[in-house]
């Protein structure tokens, strides 16, 4: 009974969070956004060091399991969380805004994320995933002005509702079918040559598209377009860094829960990611809000990493989540020098607003443009090696026309971020940049220094993933 | 005994390269010292560099088989001694003439036009034919580009340097042989001898100034005697003997080359002297007559080394012919001029009396008979032509029939080519084709209820789309 | 044959940790970028003499590549950082080297944005020497497509290009050449695995692949040489730099599109192929002509300079593709000094040009009051023309031979350009050297006795590389 109190420590660790926050919020004169993120460091650090200590113990192993794979994105989703958390708090310093919201919404859609990367029963998916609709409509609404969110944050609603509906509706046509939610049962169950009916195909069909609407992929990017242009900055982080992990590892237990009907899967799967890529380079070029040309960039590299991770066999999933990894780390600088720019307290969104900065921030536009070609994937930076490796499945695979596409896309993403790289080196400064936070200083070389070791000698780092991917879900 | 004048000749002039104050008379005085020094020294077999052999081992090119070499030769020896009191006399007339600001430049120059002699007439292979007939180039250009028209005498002999390179590189490209002179067995093999003929022929004609490319030579008319004696003497012209000579049976394996070397031999001739006798600036006068000798020696000499030799002596009576000639037009006092051209006069006059025969005889009676022709003449003809500007058509025509149509060419071509052809067709289409397709995906990707439900139906379709595949098969 | 201390690695890495200095060099308003500018200088002197050493290890007449050296990257896919060098490719990279530190005369001045100039220079001069070590087909490829960042930034910061649209077109064409070695590269490695450099020469993929492998691999490289159509960017962008630093890095693309073709191209040529390359030898041949008649034409000295360029690259191409080992011997020795008389024109150019605008008066006469870069320009031009002064001379004359015997037609448009873009040189020497009321003015705008010492210098290397390509080279 204690052992297994104790094996749920990961789990109660964010939970206390909770109460402790609201406690602190409630009763502590001086709270700052530093309070509330030195609250949120010390449960997220609890919460990895127990994944790591109980990292194959499982509590109910027939709804949720821990092992190695969880293990591992589940430490990803704690330190990227950590990270996000730790810059956001600078955001909030800025103009002393209120984070009570912001940390408490963000650390239960973690624990909610977590808790899905180690789930085994849809019944999980089918509460936490409406939860996690709704906390995200949350985040969303997280602004000093409701009014700028409050459309963006109604739509998400109601498209998220009709999602929610999908996911239950794919959950009650696979009950019905098999009379289990259980992942084994369904996929010894869809494993058998007779199985594969057409209810099931619709059901799992239905799920992968709830799933897909949560990790944004075209055309269901609506709702992340629009939140992260209207959205405060911490709120744009958390939307793009934190989830690509949780749901990726979701998506590959889903493809392999569902066995034999996986390759009819995959033609959906397929479309997805080929109209995502399409929308997202397109799209990415004539935007002139910053962020919403990142987030342009968010989906055409989701079809990317779907458009490798196709076969869902170990080596493209290893793949995937080495893209998925250098992407992260890469949109985290961006996010990293997203908080750099400000002019007069307000953090700058528009392109034109970045005119020059090269001249009066060099550092910061030296990393902006380190983060940015390393999305482009030019080699030798660490995005070369993310697009080498999907590439080198698709060749292995003899996918030529999706690789014909992919180079396509590229070029096209390649251009709306050269265009950034232009206004910042070869315009004049039209404004005067604020002072930037040394904190953003020393993220911004702790993540180039880990770009840099990383390229150097990848497969130090990346060396036990590998093992941890072959031995296979 | 060759080898080492001539590198006591380099050694001269390194040592007065980089001398201050270059203005002063000192300096020539020493260099001149210094190359009569030389001169005694080689007429009296002692020489003050002592080298090995009398072939300079420079050119290092495993593919191609060619070496500098002075021979010695006792016909090279001859023009040595006909020539190098000549150097000294024009020394000498350089220094005390007092026409150069910079004395000890065109002393230089002088040295290095004689070295340049000794290293061409002794070339085994085309190489060092035409690396010897380049240095006779440039010398000439750095005698001529003080003078307006010393860009026609740059533009001319770079047509001959290249014309002489075409000839040789298509000969090369056949025959894989660069010694000189060249097999008549090897000659009658080969393809394209019209064309080969020509080119050589049009080298040594432009070198010598003969009829159609006259023009460079008259503008040599705003020049100084003393550099225009070292070009003349020592300069291009006589480089065209040296390649005629050399290449004599490359020129005439063509049929036609001997019928047209006789015209144009001809035409310069008639052209000469009818310009010649209605001539009344001196130096024109000079000019042409030199150039009718030029072109008559191109029917004269022989293919064999005592024909050179005679011509070159020639040449040198013909330099003493001109230099009395100039006497009376010089206009300085008489102290000067005894000293700068008398006394070397009379010492080089002396020297061709010692070495007298009926050729020399004849020069010096047609010579002075063009002389009191010209002057019976002057006294009936009363339209001179003073300028040479008045006698150049060949200017106008190269301008109408060459320059203007190939400007005209190039205007056309980047107008078609690049600006409609390229800009206009192929780059416009594709970037108003992305341009539109950009406009509208980002028109149907504004924050509005409609575009949010067409994306979902979209959705919708695919999901639907795949369903219809899953059942079809 | 391997070598026991990793030369070549060093030489890459060099002008690398040689751009991390200049990084933390005292800001730009305290020192006017001296710092910066003495750090790079000295860098590509410590660079030059590694490359000499590794001239002296080499054998300069094996082709095979040699002191491989060879890191380990990744497992999945299984790649390896792969170095190697021959004459060819170490000629290069030295002339490379030359021909910034000239441009780096050019720029001695420039206050505008030193440091970050100083940077991308030292960053490209990394990346293109990887280029030219890499010796296995990633490694050439990534460092093909990792010079373009560099190339980009300098051309838009320093390169005064008017139109902004065309640095991003440039960028994007060479980008999409990269994507096409990538795409070869990738379908090399499906078939054969990370093979060498010299093993390329020898693969055989089955007919409906390999046409297109091997159409990839010449469009990449094809792409970055200005022959037509592909012309028209380079010649946008080239022909308005007036920054001589970012010109003289800008024409090697060139020279890399060309290094491509001799690294990449199949030791055999089917009969289809020969058909292919007589028309690319037409082609060429009439890009040339065109070229030249429109640098003819063209008043801008700038142009001109580009027209040369591209005259020769072209001859260079063509000479590459006779598929003879022997001449591209002799296309190494003349690119050599063909590098570095074309940043010498350059900077020369780009000084002359800043003098006029300072002086705002006509450039006409110029060098009548500039005794030592009259020199310096007039040797230049005589260098460029292809007179004996320099080992362009007579390389020329092997390749040309060369050309002329595979077909005398073709051969004569090459020389015909070859013979106008001499007479366009020769046009700008005689039209500053012209005497002129400019020369009256009284004012001394020579170049200094240290830049006119260097400048002795390089004519002194170009005038030995006439003797002797290797001249330098001391044998153990």
């Amino acid at each position: 009974m204690i052992q297994n109190w104790l094996i749920l420590l990961p789990e109660i660790s964010l939970m206390l969070f909770f109460p402790v926050a609201m406690v602190v919020n409630k009763y502590r004169e001086r709270k700052t956004s530093k309070t509330f993120f030195t609250l949120s460091k010390l449960f997220l650090i609890c919460a990895s060091i127990f994944t790591i200590v109980f990292y194959n113990k499982s509590v109910w192993p027939e709804f949720w399991v821990n092992n190695q794979h969880s293990t591992l994105f589940k430490e990803l989703l704690y330190i990227v969380g950590l990270a996000w958390f730790y810059l956001s708090s600078k955001w909030f310093l800025n103009k002393n805004r209120p984070s009570f919201g912001f940390y408490m919404i963000g650390m239960a859609i973690i624990l909610l994320l977590a808790i899905l990367i180690s789930a085994r029963n849809l019944i999980i998916p089918v509460f936490f995933v409406p939860a996690l609709c709704f906390l995200t409509k949350c985040m969303i609404n997280q602004h000093w002005d409701e009014n700028k969110v409050k459309k963006v944050s109604l739509m998400y609603m109601v498209f998220a509702t009709i999602f929610c509906f999908l996911l239950w509706g794919g959950s009650l046509g696979i009950w019905y079918e098999t009379n289990s939610l259980s992942y084994t049962f369904i996929a010894k169950y869809t494993s058998l040559p007779g199985n594969k009916s057409l209810l099931i195909y619709f059901s799992s069909l239905m799920i992968l598209s709830s799933l897909l609407f949560m990790m944004a992929g075209a055309p269901f990017h609506f709702w992340f377009i629009d939140s992260i242009s209207v959205s405060i900055l911490p709120v744009c982080g958390f939307l793009t860094l934190i989830p690509p992990f949780a749901y990726l590892s979701c998506l590959i237990i889903l493809m392999n829960i569902f066995g034999s009907i996986s390759p009819d899967l995959q033609s959906y799967i397929q479309s997805v990611s080929l109209v995502s890529l399409v929308i997202g380079a397109l799209s990415a070029n004539a935007q002139t809000n910053i962020r919403r040309l990142f987030a342009y960039g968010t989906i055409y590299n989701l079809g990317f990493m779907l458009l490798g991770i196709l076969s869902f066999k170990s080596d493209a999933i290893m793949s995937a989540f080495v893209y998925t990894l250098i992407y992260v780390m890469a949109m985290f600088g961006i996010y990293s020098v997203f908080l750099a720019i400000k002019s007069k307290g307000d953090y700058l969104s528009s392109i034109d607003d970045i005119y020059g900065m090269s001249e009066s921030k060099p550092y910061i536009s030296v990393a902006f443009l380190i983060f940015m070609i390393s999305l482009i994937g030019i080699p030798p930076l660490l995005g070369f090696w993310g697009r080498l490796s999907l590439i080198n499945v698709l060749v292995m695979e003899g996918r030529w026309w999706h690789f014909f596409m992919l180079m396509v896309a590229l070029i096209f993403m390649a251009n709306a971020f050269l265009r950034i790289i232009g206004k910042l080196y070869f315009e004049t400064a039209n404004c005067h940049f604020d002072r930037t936070d040394k904190a953003i200083y020393i993220c911004l070389f702790i993540n180039l220094l880990l770009v840099l070791v990383t390229i150097l000698d990848p497969t130090y780092l990346l060396h036990d993933t590998e093992i941890i991917f072959q031995k296979g879900y | 005994m060759v080898l080492p004048l001539f590198l006591e000749l380099l050694a001269i002039v390194a040592l007065f390269l980089f001398v201050r104050h270059r203005r002063k008379t000192i300096w020539p005085i020493f260099s001149f010292m210094l190359c009569a020094i030389v001169f005694w020294g080689y007429y009296n077999n002692y020489g003050f560099i002592s080298v090995e052999s009398d072939s300079l081992q420079l050119l290092s090119y495993y593919n191609l088989k060619s070496n500098l070499i002075i021979s010695s030769g006792v016909d090279i020896q001859e023009i040595i001694k006909i020539l190098f009191p000549a150097l000294l006399g024009l020394l000498w007339f350089n220094i005390f003439s007092k026409q150069e600001e910079y004395a000890l430049t065109l002393s230089n120059i002088m040295i290095l036009a004689f070295a340049t002699v000794i290293f061409m007439v002794s070339s085994q292979d085309v190489i060092q034919l035409m690396v010897g007939s380049c240095c006779f180039s440039i010398l000439g250009f750095y005698l001529t580009k003080d003078i307006l028209g010393g860009n026609k005498f740059l533009f001319y002999n770079f047509f001959s340097e290249f014309s002489l390179f075409t000839a040789i590189t298509i000969m090369y490209s056949q025959v894989k042989d660069i010694a000189v002179p060249f097999q008549i067995n090897m000659l009658e093999q080969i393809e394209y001898k019209n064309l080969i003929s020509i080119l050589v022929m049009l080298a040594v004609l432009i070198k010598c100034a003969t009829f159609l490319f006259q023009d460079q030579i008259f503008e040599l008319s705003r020049l100084n005697y003393g550099r225009i004696w070292t070009i003349f003497l020592l300069g291009t012209p006589l480089s065209g003997l040296i390649i005629y000579n050399k290449l004599y049976y490359v020129i005439h394996i063509s049929n036609f080359s001997h019928f047209t070397l006789q015209l144009v031999v001809c035409l310069s001739i008639i052209w000469g002297l009818w310009n010649f006798l209605r001539q009344s600036e001196h130096k024109i006068q000079i000019l042409l007559l030199d150039m009718m000798f030029f072109a008559l020696s191109l029917i004269v000499m022989k293919p064999n080394y005592s024909s050179f030799v005679q011509i070159i002596s020639l040449i040198t009576l013909l330099f003493v012919c001109n230099w009395w000639h100039t006497l009376p037009t010089m206009k300085k006092n008489n102290w000067q001029i005894i000293i700068s051209s008398l006394f070397p006069l009379m010492f080089l006059t002396s020297l061709q009396f010692a070495s007298y025969n009926k050729e020399k005889l004849l020069l010096v009676i047609v010579y002075i008979c063009c002389i009191i022709v010209r002057l019976i003449i002057s006294k009936f003809i009363s339209a001179e032509i003073t300028t040479y500007s008045q006698i150049s058509i060949t200017t106008k025509v190269y301008d109408t029939l060459i320059v203007a149509p190939l400007s005209l060419l190039g205007r056309i071509l980047w107008l078609a080519v690049d600006f409609i052809v390229i800009e206009r067709s192929l780059i416009g289409t594709i970037s108003s084709l992305t341009k539109k397709t950009t406009g509208i995906l980002n028109k149907y990707q504004e924050t509005r209820w409609k575009n949010w439900i067409i994306f979902f139906i979209l959705g919708l379709g695919l999901i639907l789309f795949n369903i219809g595949n899953y059942i079809y098969e | 044959m391997s070598s026991s201390f990793a030369l070549l690695s060093l030489i890459v890495a060099l002008p690398f940790l040689g751009m991390l200095f200049v990084f933390t060099t005292k800001s730009q308003k305290e020192t006017q970028g001296h710092n910066a500018f003495h750090v790079c200088v000295f860098t590509i002197f410590a660079n030059i003499v590694l490359i000499w050493r590794v001239f002296m290890l080499i054998n300069e007449k094996s082709r095979d590549l040699q002191l491989q050296e060879k890191f380990n990257w990744l497992s999945t896919p299984d790649i390896n950082i792969v170095f190697a060098v021959d004459t060819f490719s170490l000629l290069l990279i030295l002339s490379m080297h030359i021909a910034v530190l000239i441009g780096l005369i050019g720029v001695r001045s420039n206050i505008y944005k030193q440091k970050s100039l100083m940077v991308f220079t030292l960053l490209f001069l990394s990346m293109a020497t990887g280029f030219f070590v890499a010796a296995d087909i990633f490694s050439f490829y990534m460092f093909f497509e990792a010079m373009l960042i560099p190339l980009f930034m300098l051309i838009g910061m320093f390169g005064e290009v008017k139109k902004q649209d065309l640095i991003y077109r440039f960028f994007l064409y060479n980008f999409i050449g990269a994507l096409l070695l990538f795409s070869a590269t990738m379908l090399i490695y499906y078939y054969y695995g990370s093979i060498t450099l010299q093993q390329v020469a020898k693969i055989h993929i089955k007919s409906g692949v390999g046409i297109y492998v091997w159409s990839a691999i010449f469009l990449a490289f094809i792409s970055r040489i200005p022959i037509w159509p592909f012309h028209y960017w380079i010649s946008s962008i080239n022909s308005g730099i007036r920054n001589p630093l970012a010109f003289v890095i800008t024409s090697f693309m060139p020279i890399s599109g060309i290094y491509g073709f001799i690294r990449f191209l199949p030791s055999n040529f089917s009969a289809d192929i020969n058909n292919y390359i007589v028309w690319i030898n037409i082609i060429g041949a009439v890009t040339m002509v065109f070229i030249a008649l429109i640098g003819l034409i063209n008043r801008d000295a700038q142009y001109k300079i580009f027209s040369y360029v591209t005259i020769y690259n072209i001859m260079y191409l063509l000479g590459v593709l006779t598929n003879d080992n022997i001449i591209e011997h002799n296309i190494g020795y003349s690119l050599f000094c063909f590098v570095i008389i074309v940043a010498s024109l350059s900077v020369i150019n780009s000084y002359i040009y800043h003098k006029e605008q300072e002086n705002d008066s006509d450039s006409r006469g110029f060098l009548c009051r500039a005794r030592r870069l009259s020199l310096v320009y007039s040797f230049m031009i005589i260098a460029a023309i292809g007179l004996p002064v320099s080992a362009i001379f007579i390389n020329n004359f092997l390749i040309l031979s060369k050309l002329l015997g595979a077909n005398l037609e073709i051969g004569g448009l090459l020389i015909f350009a070859i013979l106008i873009v001499g007479v366009t040189l020769l046009q700008e020497l005689i039209r500053l050297k012209t005497n002129d009321a400019n020369c009256k003015l009284g004012k001394n705008d020579d170049i200094s006795t240290w830049q006119f010492v260097f400048m002795l210098f390089v004519i002194f290397v170009l005038v030995m590389s006439f003797l002797n390509p290797l001249w330098f080279v001391i044998n153990e």
